[in-house]
């Protein structure tokens, strides 16, 4: 009988296994913040957006995901943008509109914009 | 076990130059051969990084997605590394880096903003970086790898030890030592025993556990199924306020999940032990954050404190022995565990091991969540972390530990948080509220405004937190409306000493807080209340006035903005404010462009 530890170590490598499948594969990874205060600030409209491209067909081998707060209030909504071989971008105060050139400009064109990403 | 289980990892090698001096690109070849040795090629990656600033302790080496920072590497490492981390799933203890650990992380994600530079991430640590809904994110960052340490290897005293050698206290505010109160309730003879998390987070303007619970719920539940193995309970009990329905919906979602793993249930991991957990909603009353209070409610009861002792964890939820902590300190369960008593005693000063979260708002440039090792100044938070007062104003006072703390004023800014200091100046650390005030705030009505909402949630209970509350607010209201007298203010510190010192519970005896320590601090502004009937900072509408002075070119500007139409004149002529009509809202005194509107 494995011992808890086993147990759970066995499981780990599972879901790593899951994930890498569904996750860390994918080139470019979006994660919009989705906490209570983040909603208030309207991130529910930026996720909203990218559910209706994705269900469109769009934002082909992307990956949209959501994550709790990192606590800069006064920036939300926050939308972090994981591109392989590429230092990850934190954008502030998201917009639909914000999203659709981040889209546009950065997912597919491949260059940050760099004033609206965090920077203090 | 099936190598298909062992899938996917990246070893990042650094190879700055003075880790490639040291033998990095030895064992950066040496890493290559024995992955291809193991069959793990197709699985595996070994990349090069730049230099990561670690060079005193290089080579170093980063293992993803386990997040684990190998420092002071040999080229004959490699094997290890290969063999017990990638292969068997053991990280080689001896050469992880537990300074580097988490802070390597937050770097990682959040790039050198200086926000994040100065904080330590512990409880945290997952807050913003993994998707909460989904556990197999929580399992990939080591995610009950503690819960599962504590039932593989480590005897319930062990577990309790370690939270002792931690030095661990409470996070709610209290302060009291975790394992202490832990072993009270582990030595108890009882058939049954509890162990609840307060989540009821009631401080105005405090998001601490919120925050927590929606970004990592995950932690609060692996912290309490520890505590629970520890001190011999099968029941868990998580008190939170209706008002956070997505806390409260990620808690169900994630126990659901952690149940359907067999992390949370019956015979958890096949070591024999139950737990369980079940999600109790408050009706969002303050009083329930009090710990007697808190079971009350919990047991259908109403929601009103009782005396203590005995103490919960004597006799707690239904007269059983009863674990009641916090949301952060449950948190900051599995990183002892985890990364070691010593590591995390390593952290803080000499009586308050570890980290703080705070919730940073009032006057500042970056208000938000932030958590930084006990012992950092007040001045580091406010001005390196959130970047200081907003407008380039002066700092008038910080007020800690919300409705139930004290105001500190700016020349005590280079005070060390932590929870004696704090004590030591008349607030207290409570359970994380920050609130940073500028120039422009009055201390008269910082202390009413506290003790509005303290007065507004007094249970009623027991008689000088319910009169003394109310009364006390009275003379606040007297003084801010010009009507005060001196000795006011000797009534107050009278009053506010006689309710600290009867009252019941937590609520009443903290409750005079803000009024003492801003008379303590800020005497001369009350004095001008009451002896002036003048308010220093021109916030108490009543003792204000607004005229218009020779500047006046009657641009008519105030007069447009006036929304009681009190401001009359001739056009190009001097304009004057009907005082009878005035309600000194000051839209006067921003719309004038020449300086014409005085306040006074």
């Amino acid at each position: 009988m494995a011992t808890p530890l086993e147990q759970l170590i066995s499981m780990r490598n599972e879901a790593i296994t899951r994930l890498w499948e569904h996750k860390y594969t994918t080139a470019t990874r979006i994660s919009v913040g989705a906490a209570t205060c983040e909603h208030a600030a309207g991130s529910k409209a930026v996720w909203e957006l990218l559910a209706h491209i994705k269900a469109g067909g769009g934002l082909d081998g992307v990956h949209i995901g959501q994550v709790g707060c990192v606590g800069r209030c006064d920036m939300e909504p926050m939308v972090e943008v994981v591109r392989a071989r590429e230092i990850p971008a934190k954008y502030v105060k998201v917009t639909p509109e914000k999203m659709r050139r981040i889209i546009e400009e950065h997912i597919y064109g491949g260059k940050v914009i760099e004033e609206w990403t965090l920077n203090e | 076990m099936s190598k298909k289980n062992h899938k996917h990892r990246v070893v990042a090698v650094c190879l700055g130059p003075s880790c490639r001096k040291k033998g990095g690109q030895a064992l950066f070849d040496n890493l290559k051969v024995e992955i291809q040795r193991a069959h793990l090629s197709e699985s595996v990656e070994v990349v090069e990084t730049g230099c990561r600033g670690l060079c005193a302790r290089g080579p170093v080496a980063h293992v993803y997605p386990d997040n684990i920072t190998y420092c002071r590497l040999t080229p004959n490492d490699a094997t290890r590394i290969v063999q017990g981390h990638l292969v068997s799933g053991h990280p080689m203890e001896d050469k992880v880096s537990h300074a580097d650990r988490i802070a390597n992380r937050s770097f990682r994600l959040f790039g050198d903003a200086r926000f994040f530079g100065k904080q330590l991430r512990l409880t945290l640590r997952n807050c913003g970086v993994i998707d909460p809904e989904n556990i197999d994110e929580y399992l990939a960052v080591r995610g009950y790898e503690a819960l599962a340490k504590s039932l593989t290897g480590m005897k319930p005293e062990e577990v309790i030890q370690a939270m002792r050698d931690s030095g661990l206290r409470g996070r709610g505010g209290g302060g009291f030592p975790t394992g202490v109160k832990w072993n009270f309730a582990a030595t108890q003879k009882a058939d049954t025993k509890y162990i609840i998390c307060n989540a009821d987070e009631g401080d105005p303007g405090a998001f601490m556990d919120r925050s927590a619970i929606e970004g990592d719920p995950h932690t609060i539940l692996e912290g309490m199924a520890i505590g629970g193995y520890a001190i011999g309970a099968h029941q868990g009990y998580i008190y939170i306020r209706a008002e956070y329905p997505l806390a409260v919906k990620r808690l169900e979602i994630a126990l659901e999940q952690a149940r359907a793993h067999n992390l949370i249930g019956k015979d958890i991991l096949g070591s024999g032990f139950d737990f369980d957990i079940e999600v109790r909603l408050g009706a969002g009353a303050f009083v329930c954050g009090e710990e007697t209070a808190l079971i009350h409610s919990i047991e259908g009861e109403r929601g009103t404190p009782r005396p203590r002792p005995p103490y919960p964890s004597v006799e707690g939820l239904w007269g059983k022995p009863t674990v009641i902590n916090n949301v952060e300190t449950w948190a900051n369960v599995p990183v002892i565990i985890l990364d070691g008593p010593e590591w995390f005693a390593s952290i803080g000063t000499a009586d308050s091991k570890g980290t703080k979260v705070f919730a940073v708002a009032g006057k500042v440039r970056n208000t938000g969540l932030v958590e930084v090792p006990m012992g950092m100044t007040l001045r580091e938070i406010v001005y390196d972390v959130a970047g200081g007062v907003e407008g380039g104003r002066s700092l008038k006072a910080i007020q800690t530990g919300g409705p139930s703390g004290g105001c500190i004023p700016a020349q005590y800014l280079d005070t060390p948080v932590d929870y004696e200091s704090l004590k030591g100046i008349g607030s207290i650390m409570g359970s994380g509220g920050l609130i940073v005030m500028d120039e422009t705030t009055c201390m008269v009505d910082v202390a009413k405004y506290f003790l509005e909402f303290t007065m507004n949630e007094s249970c009623g209970k027991c008689t000088p937190c319910r009169e003394g509350t109310k009364r006390m607010y009275e003379i606040l209201e007297r003084i801010t409306s010009g009507r005060g007298e001196e000795h006011d203010i000797e009534l107050l510190e009278e009053l506010g000493e006689t309710v600290k010192f009867a009252s019941l519970c937590g609520l009443g005896q903290t409750a005079p807080n803000p009024i003492l320590s801003t008379i303590r601090h800020f005497r001369d502004e009350y004095v001008a209340h009451t002896r002036q009937k003048r308010c220093p900072a021109g916030v108490c509408t009543q003792l204000i006035t607004y005229e218009i002075n020779d500047a006046c070119i009657g641009c008519g500007a105030c007069a447009r903005k006036c929304p009681v139409k009190c401001i009359s004149g001739e056009t190009r002529k001097l304009h004057t404010i009907d005082q009878s009509k005035c309600i000194k809202c000051g839209e006067c005194f921003a719309a004038c462009r020449f300086d014409a509107v005085t306040r006074s």
